[in-house]
């Protein structure tokens, strides 16, 4: 019996810790991110580059909804992440299906994502 | 649509420039701040070549890749402005014919005496120049009269 009770503690033990984990990448995404620094699979040039990081942000809420503006373009639908906090899926209002990217670093001040070869980085807007 | 649309999009056009940059430079050509954009077979061209002859040549070599049906010339002559290239006039004795195009069958518009010196503005054809004389006046003339200094 008090084998029984130990292992019970146990196991909810571990559901309590995976289950805080998961909140916390769900809470730490759920802020305005400032696009910082593209680093794409092909040299781009300095100009274009400089264009898209103008004024881009995403923003992600609690309620699992996410908008993208400036120049890394315009997009707003809903989001998941997965248990582990190491891939984001959106799905866009526009209806195109949806999109997997690989969270590459999800810090409070920090989100790296990752997409065919491509990377984005991000800091958390004050 | 995703967050990565405009990073994808960019990577492609910039693979595109990068294969249409490697046969221009077979050919040695090389093309300033070249921007394409291919709108179903339709290329869209830009930036800036030595002279308008080099932007025929673009023309003509791209015109027969796969997947071009048809190139949209947006390429500009380089502007010479700011490197000051003076030229001094070589005519025999007479003055020089400043025209309104290049070629001898457009207006003259001006001249530039025996001796003075011009500053290239923009090498056009390979046998015509866009200059500004002394007094200001800018047009076409001949290559073969000017030298530069």
């Amino acid at each position: 019996m008090k084998k029984l009770k130990l292992s019970c503690i146990s196991a909810c033990l571990v559901l309590f810790m995976v289950a805080s984990c998961g909140k916390d990448h769900s809470k730490q995404i759920a802020r305005t991110w400032t696009v910082s620094d593209i680093e794409a699979s092909t040299t781009l040039q300095d100009s274009v580059k400089t264009k898209m990081l103008s004024n881009s942000q995403m923003v992600f809420t609690k309620d699992g909804q996410y908008t993208a503006n400036g120049g890394i373009g315009t997009d707003q639908g809903s989001y998941t992440l997965d248990k582990d906090g190491k891939s984001l899926s959106t799905m866009s209002d526009a209806g195109k299906g949806n999109q997997v990217y690989t969270i590459d670093k999800l810090t409070d001040d920090k989100l790296v994502l990752k997409n065919s070869g491509n990377t984005i980085t991000c800091v958390a807007k004050n | 649509m995703g967050l990565f649309d405009e990073v994808n999009k960019a990577v492609t056009n910039q693979q595109e420039v990068n294969s249409y940059s490697a046969i221009l430079q077979e050919n040695g050509i090389s093309i300033n701040n070249m921007k394409t954009a291919n709108l179903n077979g339709k290329l869209n061209i830009s930036g800036t070549v030595h002279d308008m002859q080099t932007a025929e040549r673009v023309v003509a070599l791209l015109q027969g890749q796969p997947g071009i049906e048809g190139v949209v010339n947006l390429l500009e002559v380089e502007d010479l402005t700011s490197k000051n290239i003076q030229m001094s006039v070589e005519t025999k004795e007479s003055n020089l014919n400043i025209r309104k195009g290049p070629g001898t069958n457009f207006e003259i518009i001006g001249k530039a005496s025996h001796g003075s010196t011009v500053q290239l503005i923009k090498r056009m054809y390979n046998d015509w120049y866009y200059v500004k004389t002394d007094e200001g006046i800018e047009g076409f003339c001949s290559k073969s009269y000017l030298k530069e200094m």
